[in-house]
């Protein structure tokens, strides 16, 4: 029975192959057409036959070739229209986001071919109703192009400032260091307003711009009076230190942009940053008198002498924030084995910056008694500060406190010396008494001179809080006296 | 008959190319099911199914999370006979965020054995916000006055478990790693995405553990209050919350740190409120708390177990004093919990062998009549929000 239904099978099979095989199996490749010529050449001459065959296999040979260039120019033109795709509509993105608040055209060098960004964005001035500490919060992220190095991404944020400046930037709104010397915004700013630009440690564009509201900015538990705004973006040239102009400008105009439309949200009070005409020839020479008084000579420190010092600081007056500063690669000699200052700063935080700077100081330990708190560190404790002071010499700083245009003000006076040889901090009694002297007649001069920040900004009421020195209190260090 | 088998015709060879593209089509849909299902089982599997998984997945991402990604380990139960359950979940998700659940039951007075550092503790020293939306909860962003931003997010939700369970906590705690600087807390929308992990969460455990609890509802998008940074203090004179009635105390306590009060029914487990200034630097001068169910057992099991130097009188054998490291104590009896809230005034602590107190004995005296008279007042708003009765005040 096995063996009936084994033979029916075969005749079955068979009958259906036989013609199959006769067409030698091209026309499964070819089609029914195919096979219709093929059985029409069968029946005429063998020469002929032959050269339908070779003509058969010349159409293949182009059918394939057609078809491969074919695919491979549709792979090309999708490889090139995605990429065109991508940059296209991540521009388009990046106009649309943020209420078009970011600059898509400035910002098109730096956004991913490869890959599509997304955006993310809140704050109480996009939803009123949902609690947040930003005003303005957005973030363009993408995945970044195939390069080892690099970042990718964009934020801005745009938040009232709550008793501190935020830190938004390491580089640009840290109070204990100065800001770089090519950190200019590039815009014209008033004197209640600050701002920066610069490349950051990890090559990014940042900016940061700090102004006045009037009228209150709504959206935390109590009222605040001013704002900040961040922005950072990848750099296009990853191995300059400092931004390209473009860059400062796209980086400056959208601060603005972001500040003006914020300030005439929250009904500030305040004309807009934009369009403001640059400084008058008053206002420049105010700006350039700023630091006159910081003339070693005058001030009779030792090393003044020197032509190497370069007396350096502010050149706008800002009512927020002033810095100071002289110095010299080469301090003068104070005894014979002993180096002499090398280094006079002065600075001043008002408002909100007055906090923030205290703050900071603090927490280095760098203010009058902050060694003495109750919270503050045992010394041996591994979270224990660093002295500010570095690898340099030891700096002596004294603290002062006034009420001054900008409200609340701290101001910082220091003398330095140049790292001594061998060993630094190592001083005599009368060395520390010298130093005292310098520190205090210095801070005297900053507060009292015609040109200076403090008299400019009606500075009053000052009260002396101390001293605070950067290393170790004598005893618990070895102080030699001879 | 075989064209019928194997027809040979044009429109037969497109519908056999078609059926053959329907059947890769169907392999790979069946594929992508059975990776999602997976993915899904993934999570719901985790420790029981604590965590929702739509839930957790809109902060983890959707996976696979990795071989050694999900851990945990139950121990105990809520029947309130044996060991008190104890149940801890982990799930470290993709985008660097890990999640992780605690469920601890919160036997009834009495049991108090090891139960210091039992529970989860909430981090950070500003308050936490209540949780709301019908729940007993917090939400906190473990932020402190001065050092720490925070970083963890901790929501927990205590349940009101039937008579003869225990009540149950659950806290849910994420370790969100931004690297975009912006604080998790501060996007509305992904605050309550970390919420609803909670709150999935507690319904989940109510459910599984046979509780029987009122659970809350799930929190509408951008509807969970902004927890207190460091730098949301306002004139202890303008507190309409946490701090709201507390005495004036001069300059060195003029500014506030507190939360929202919350309503009876969906108050929270844990208030706080920090007075302090802010001049020249943040600094703390006082710390008040209201403790309820676990957290008070924790409080009290911490003093019964580290108050050497008065076994007699501290908050776990009465109820009502001065702690011997300066401050006072109170209590009140609240509904659905055998165990005593407490109500705590602190000043911060200052080592003794380091830093002398120069206080007059006057000024003392007087410094301790002002924390009676402010943890009266703090007390008797927060046990009213808790609808506490029997208060007692030291």
């Amino acid at each position: 029975m096995a063996t009936t239904r084994g033979s029916r099978a075969t005749g079955a099979d068979g009958s259906a192959h036989t013609p199959a095989t006769t067409r030698t199996g091209t026309t499964r490749l070819r089609g029914t057409a195919g096979g219709a010529r093929a059985r029409k050449t069968a029946g005429g001459a063998t020469r002929s036959a032959t050269g339908t065959r070779r003509a058969a296999h010349t159409r293949r040979t182009a059918r394939a070739t057609a078809t491969a260039a074919l695919a491979l120019a549709l792979l090309a033109a999708t490889a090139a229209c995605d990429d065109e795709d991508h940059r296209a509509a991540n521009e388009k993105r990046v106009a649309h986001a943020c209420r078009g608040l970011l600059p898509a055209a400035g910002l098109r060098p730096v956004l991913p071919r490869e890959s599509t960004v997304t955006t993310r964005e809140f704050g109480t001035s996009l939803t009123p109703d949902r609690a947040s500490r930003a005003l303005l919060d957005c973030t363009v992220s993408w995945e970044p192009d195939r390069k080892p190095f690099g970042t990718s991404g964009i934020r801005l944020r745009a938040e009232a400032a709550p008793g501190r400046i935020p830190r938004f930037s390491k580089d640009l709104d840290d109070q204990t260091e100065p800001r770089p010397a090519h950190a200019a915004f590039g815009l014209p700013l008033p004197s209640d307003a600050e701002g920066a630009v610069t490349v950051d440690s990890d090559g990014r564009v940042v900016a940061s711009l700090t102004l006045s509201c009037p009228g209150g900015l709504t959206g935390r538990t109590r009222p605040l009076h001013d704002l900040h705004i961040g922005l950072d973006f990848p750099q296009t040239d990853e191995t300059d230190y400092r931004p390209t102009a473009a860059e400062r400008r796209t980086a400056s105009r959208t601060a603005v942009r972001v500040a003006d439309r914020i300030t005439a949200q929250q009904h500030c009070g305040t004309r807009p940053l934009a369009g403001r005409p640059a400084p008058d020839k008053a206002e420049r020479a105010r700006g350039a008198a700023l630091c006159s008084w910081l003339d070693a000579k005058k001030l009779r420190l030792d090393g003044g002498a020197s032509d190497a010092w370069r007396p350096e600081g502010d050149t706008r007056y800002s009512r927020r924030t002033a810095h100071c500063s002289a110095g010299t690669d080469e301090p003068g000699i104070r005894d014979r084995d002993r180096p002499g200052l090398a280094h006079v700063t002065a600075d001043s935080w008002s408002g909100v910056h007055a906090r923030t700077a205290y703050e900071d100081h603090a927490d280095k330990g760098a203010v009058p008694g902050a060694r003495d708190r109750p919270d503050f560190p045992e010394p041996g404790d591994e979270d224990i500060p660093e002295s500010a002071g570095g690898d340099d010499g030891p700096e002596l700083a004294l603290w002062a406190r006034s009420v001054c245009d900008g409200g609340r003000t701290y101001h910082r006076v220091a003398v330095g010396l140049g790292t001594p040889d061998p060993a630094p901090g190592h001083l005599t009694k009368e060395e520390r008494a010298q130093l005292s002297a310098d520190v205090r007649r210095t801070l005297d001069r900053y507060l009292d001179a015609r040109a200076g920040w403090a008299r400019q900004s009606h500075c009053h009421g000052t009260e002396l809080l101390g001293e605070a020195q950067d290393w170790a209190p004598a005893d618990r260090r070895k102080e030699t006296s001879r | 008959m075989n064209r019928w088998i194997w027809p040979d015709s044009r429109p037969a060879r497109y519908v056999r190319c078609a059926g053959a593209l329907v059947l890769v089509a169907a392999l790979v849909g069946g594929l992508l099911l059975l990776r999602e299902h997976r993915r899904e089982s993934e999570l719901a599997g985790a420790c029981g199914g604590v965590f929702g998984v739509p839930e957790a997945r809109a902060l983890l991402g959707d996976g696979p999370y990795g071989e050694d990604a999900v851990s945990g380990r139950t121990t105990g139960d809520l029947d309130g006979r044996g060991a008190s359950l104890r149940s801890s979940c982990t799930v470290e998700g993709l985008h660097d965020v890990t999640l992780s659940a605690s469920v601890d039951g919160v036997p009834a007075r009495g049991h108090r054995h090891d139960l210091d550092g039992m529970y989860p503790k909430v981090p950070g020293d500003l308050p936490a916000q209540p949780l709301g939306h019908g729940w007993n909860g917090l939400f906190s962003s473990g932020e402190s006055l001065r050092g720490s931003p925070g970083g963890e997010l901790v929501t927990a939700v205590l349940l009101d478990c039937r008579a003869k369970k225990d009540d149950l906590l659950v806290t849910v705690r994420a370790e969100p790693d931004r690297d975009d600087g912006a604080a998790p807390v501060d996007d509305p929308r992904e605050r309550t995405r970390y919420a609803r992990v909670a709150t999935a969460a507690a319904a989940h455990a109510d459910d599984h553990w046979g509780c029987g609890a009122r659970t809350g509802k799930t929190p509408r998008d951008g509807d969970i209050a902004l927890p207190v940074g460091a730098y949301d203090d306002v004139p202890l004179d303008d507190a309409k919350g946490t701090c709201a009635g507390i005495p004036g105390r001069g300059r060195s306590a003029a500014r506030a740190w507190e939360s929202a009060r919350g309503r009876p029914g969906a108050a929270s487990p844990l208030e706080t409120c920090v007075l302090g200034t802010t001049e020249p630097t943040a600094a703390v001068a006082y710390r008040f708390e209201a403790l309820y169910g676990p957290y008070a057992q924790a409080a009290r099991a911490d003093h019964a177990e580290n108050d050497y130097t008065d076994r007699r009188k501290n908050p776990a054998t009465a109820a009502a004093g001065r702690l011997h490291d300066g401050g006072h104590w109170a209590s009140a009896t609240c509904p659905g919990s055998r165990e005593r809230a407490l109500f705590t005034v602190r000043p911060p602590y200052r080592d003794p062998l380091r830093h002398e107190d120069r206080r007059s004995a006057a000024q003392r005296t007087k410094d301790r009549a002002w924390e009676r008279a402010a943890l009266k007042s703090f007390a008797q708003h927060s046990a009213r929000t808790h609808t506490c009765t029997h208060l007692h005040l030291p």
